[in-house]
């Protein structure tokens, strides 16, 4: 690698990130935008810039930050979050418990092998 | 040899799993969080435990009839050493069946000896501790690893009334008599296990079902499988 490639990729890089800042900066404000319109109580799912996520209610806005109950199985304290982290926010549904899709499955699986096998001694006499 | 085997492997289990729960609740103590979680959950089950009958009670191997799958029900208590790993102790069973034994008596016949057979009635209960890797924390479902060794107790019961048989030669019938057998004996056997499952909580998040697939090693080869649901709580 030559010095002058050296020097091409490290110029890149320097134009390069402060467009990229401003992007973030201006994605930071519309996020802000969106959790001002967020009802209390609402049921929504964050993604973090570091890659985690969580479902969670929506308790209020607070400055440049929000507090956000996370949906756990033991009660956990309220998370404030700065908008700046949020890679994006959506809102989510509380669906069925995994308990009740697994014993849902279960009964599925019974009735279908028990159709099959009522089926069978039928066509068979 | 393999009775004292299988003594020793439910020794080491038992007390590892003490030692470890004797531990975790002095730990515990110490290293209070700011979320408590549950430290222990309980669980009952029932299973489908698919096993050769000559593999778990030493008696024949009739091939083509020797593989059973019963219904087995089981109980299993659980104390969490971190958020992810738990120490467990399984019982389950009474498990029963009954096979038979090909036997020879005296009789006079070419050979000198008649072949008849002998009831075998089965009882299992087999004490499981295991140590189980559960993914992800504080969630409402945790698939989870598991192993251990199951140390199953098995009792046979030999029974056969006295009577006599025959046995139709071109000539004539053959009649001879066959003794009264009523024995008993305990057969302890050991086998390392490994499952697969997960913790699917309801709700209110301490209620749960717990469905595992299992597979048992019977003589370098996998020799048992179970299919499990359990219905449990966090305490």
């Amino acid at each position: 690698m030559t010095i002058r490639t050296v020097l091409c990729l490290t110029l890149m890089a320097l134009l390069a990130a402060p467009v990229h800042a401003q992007d973030r900066a201006a994605e930071t404000k519309a996020w802000q935008s969106l959790a001002a319109t967020l009802q209390p109580g609402t049921f929504i799912e964050i993604r973090m810039r570091d890659g985690t996520h969580f479902k969670g209610t929506f308790v209020q806005r607070r400055g440049d930050g929000m507090v956000v109950k996370p949906r756990t199985r033991v009660a956990v304290p309220a998370r404030e979050i700065a908008i700046a982290d949020v890679e994006s926010i959506a809102p989510a549904r509380q669906g069925m418990s995994p308990a009740k899709k697994v014993l849902l499955g279960l009964g599925v699986g019974v009735g279908t092998m028990a159709l099959i096998g009522a089926l069978a001694v039928a066509y068979a006499y | 040899m393999a009775g004292i085997t299988a003594r020793r492997w439910l020794c080491r289990g038992l007390v590892t799993v003490g030692a470890t729960l004797l531990a975790t609740t002095a730990s515990a103590q110490a290293g209070e969080t700011v979320v408590r979680m549950p430290a222990w959950d309980a669980s009952g089950n029932l299973a489908i435990h698919f096993f050769r009958a000559s593999d778990l009670d030493g008696g024949d191997d009739h091939y083509y009839y020797d593989s059973e799958a019963l219904a087995q029900p089981g109980a299993q208590v659980g104390r969490y050493v971190t958020s992810h790993l738990k120490v467990e102790l399984g019982v389950r069973g009474p498990m029963q069946y009954t096979s038979y034994d090909t036997i020879h008596v005296p009789a006079p016949l070419p050979g000198g000896f008649a072949e008849t057979w002998v009831d075998r009635r089965v009882r299992v209960v087999s004490f499981a501790p295991a140590i189980t890797w559960q993914f992800f924390e504080n969630t409402f479902m945790h698939p989870y690893v598991s192993a251990g060794v199951a140390v199953d107790l098995v009792d046979v019961h030999r029974f056969r009334e006295a009577g006599t048989e025959s046995y139709p030669l071109s000539r004539a019938t053959v009649r001879y008599d066959v003794p009264g057998i009523d024995t008993r004996e305990t057969v302890v056997k050991a086998r390392p296990f490994f499952a697969v499952g997960s913790k699917s909580y309801f709700g209110n998040g301490r209620w749960f079902v717990r469905p595992e697939a299992e597979i048992g090693v019977v003589k370098s080869r996998i020799g048992t499988g179970s299919l499990r649901l359990g219905v449990g709580v966090d305490f």
